[in-house]
């Protein structure tokens, strides 16, 4: 890692394909107690994926600060702010609803996952990094303006998309979100701008929590027509997810034409997870990854930041974050599959 | 549940004087396809719809017509306390668009519209609430709904809503429990239906 980094950091421009990651350990000590399937072990089950692949060596790990509380609150209700971390402090074991279980040391884990969010993109908009992958919990896309659901603390990709378009002045940033559940916090935060650009792609509502993204949510006002929700019915994989990408989703991000790709790469679509009905295989999640990192290259230099949501099969999880890891790192026009094979 | 808990309150009303062109304005701003009519002391003494207006217009002198020479007089009516099943029944039969709701003194208190019977079934699916859904297949009633209920009544915070569909039209008196649950993962009280013996609908299965 030391020798790549002296070798981009002197010149102009990153190498070709420096894939860094935002992870900081830390986000472990968010304890969500006994049988919660957000746990502690997600992150452990990654990190232990990525040291045996020897990914973990190729990747430009940078370090987190906790977000500032100006970049939280550019999204979120202060008051709410205030109130996680209080709940926190005082001991409380959830927030909001008994989803969204808490402990002493959520707060700072929450604040360091949305910090994760801020470190991949400075990283990315410096241009000391291609891409990132920020592999955080507590997840952040269900998280509301004023209030925690569904295991959400602080809604990270939404910060990173606000810090963007504050901190870089870009003016087209766009959020695809394949976690198996909708994106709804995301969705109403942005749902009324225009600047912000959000595709959810999700199981059906009247099945899966929490029973928004219908088709015909389209956008607010301005934001009209800048938010599009896919809802695909239980038992769908591969097949029908690849449809969805070529038919509506890619076509509209390339109309769209965003200055910076942000993704909300949850992998509880996959085939083994507890929490869903869907049959994604990991060569689905790497043909998606491989499609919006080429629409990346396409519109925007290639500036694309992941950050995991959810996936509660530790096995699907830790394969799923390898492969679409393995798509980011990937040189252009390279098939890591094969440069996979021929490194072993 | 009563018309009370269902209606829209309080409501727009008009008056028999009023022209219809300025009531059409009004409907139309508002997206309502129905008035009340009231006299000065608030009392009920028709209804004026849409159709009404469409009507009035399309028989000429419609600038110069009122409410009064356009409404329906005598319309049914509902009380607070009236059961919903009542009003359905009655929106049903008789094809209304909406029905204003009266107190004792014919003052009107309220409008339910088929809108409002949406609105009703909405909050019974449990519709405006974030949660995921549970089937459960009740093949044999008489045991298995017991311990389906049994086993819900465990985790009755979690529970949005319990609908048991109506066994018409289904074959050997089975049914089906639509369980709407508060939280994201309804994991374990999936796996404790299955472990009383129920069959839970695993979707896209
Ligand atoms: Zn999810």
């Amino acid at each position: 890692m030391g020798g790549v980094v002296v070798a981009w950091w002197g010149g102009n421009n990153a190498p070709a394909m420096t894939t860094a990651l935002a992870y900081d350990e830390r986000c472990i000590e968010h304890a969500t107690g006994e049988g919660h399937p957000e746990r502690p072990d997600r992150l452990t089950a990654i990190v232990q994926k990525l040291r045996a692949t020897h990914q973990w060596d190729e990747l430009l790990h940078l370090p987190i600060k906790p977000a500032a509380l100006e970049s939280i609150t550019a999204v979120h209700d202060p008051a709410y702010v205030r109130r996680l971390q209080a709940a926190c402090e005082m001991g409380e074991s959830y927030i909001d609803a008994i989803d969204s279980a808490v402990c002493p040391r959520s707060y700072a884990a929450a604040l360091l996952a949305a910090g994760a969010m801020i470190a991949a993109t400075d990283a990315v908009m410096t241009g000391r990094a291609h891409n990132a992958f920020a592999p955080v919990r507590p997840p952040g896309h269900h998280c509301e303006f004023d209030r925690s659901m569904g295991f959400c603390l602080l809604n990270n990709i939404a910060i990173a998309a606000q810090h963007l378009i504050s901190r870089y002045g870009l003016e087209r940033v766009a959020i695809v979100d394949f976690d198996v559940h909708h994106g709804n916090g995301t969705q109403h935060l942005f749902e009324e701008r225009s600047d912000v650009f959000f595709v959810s792609i999700h199981e059906h509502p009247s099945y899966l929590y929490p029973g928004t993204g219908f088709a015909w949510e389209k956008g607010v006002g301005d934001g009209e027509g800048a938010t599009l929700n896919m809802p695909l019915p239980p038992g769908s994989g591969d097949n029908e997810y690849r449809a969805a990408f070529e038919t509506k989703i890619l076509p509209a991000l390339e109309q769209f034409s965003p200055q910076f790709l942000l993704i909300s790469a949850g992998f509880d679509a996959a085939e083994h997870d507890p929490l869903a009905h869907q049959k994604v295989s990991p060569h689905g999640f790497a043909w998606m990854t491989r499609r919006l990192k080429a629409l990346a290259e396409k519109h925007c230099g290639g500036r694309l930041v992941s950050t995991l949501e959810g996936g509660y099969d530790l096995r699907s999880l830790a394969e799923c974050v390898s492969v679409h890891l393995r798509e980011l790192m990937a040189d252009e026009g390279e098939d890591p599959a094969m440069a996979m094979k021929a490194g072993m | 549940m009563l018309v009370r808990d269902g209606m829209t309150s309080p409501v727009m009303t008009t008056t028999p004087d009023a022209l219809l062109a300025a009531v059409d304005d009004q409907m139309a701003e508002r997206r309502v396809h129905q008035l009340p009519v009231v006299d000065a002391a608030g009392k009920l003494i028709g209804i004026i719809t849409a159709r009404d207006i469409g009507l009035a217009m399309a028989a000429g002198g419609f600038e110069k017509r009122t409410v009064e020479s356009a409404m329906t007089t005598e319309p049914v009516t509902l009380r607070p306390s009236d059961t919903l099943e009542h009003a359905l029944t009655l929106l049903l039969r008789e094809r209304f668009g909406a029905m204003p709701v009266v107190d004792e003194q014919d003052k009107v208190v309220g409008i339910f519209a088929r809108h409002d019977c949406l609105k009703v079934l909405s909050n019974v699916l449990g519709l405006e609430e974030a949660g995921s859904r549970v089937d459960v297949e009740i093949a044999r009633p008489a045991d298995e709904l017991a311990k389906a209920l049994t086993t819900l009544a465990g985790h009755d915070a979690q529970i949005i809503s319990a609908i048991l569909s109506n066994r018409q039209g289904r074959g050997q008196g089975a049914r089906t429990l639509y369980v709407r649950l508060r939280t994201i993962d309804p994991g374990p009280i999936r796996r404790k239906l299955r472990e009383a013996g129920l069959k839970v609908v695993e979707p896209g299965a």
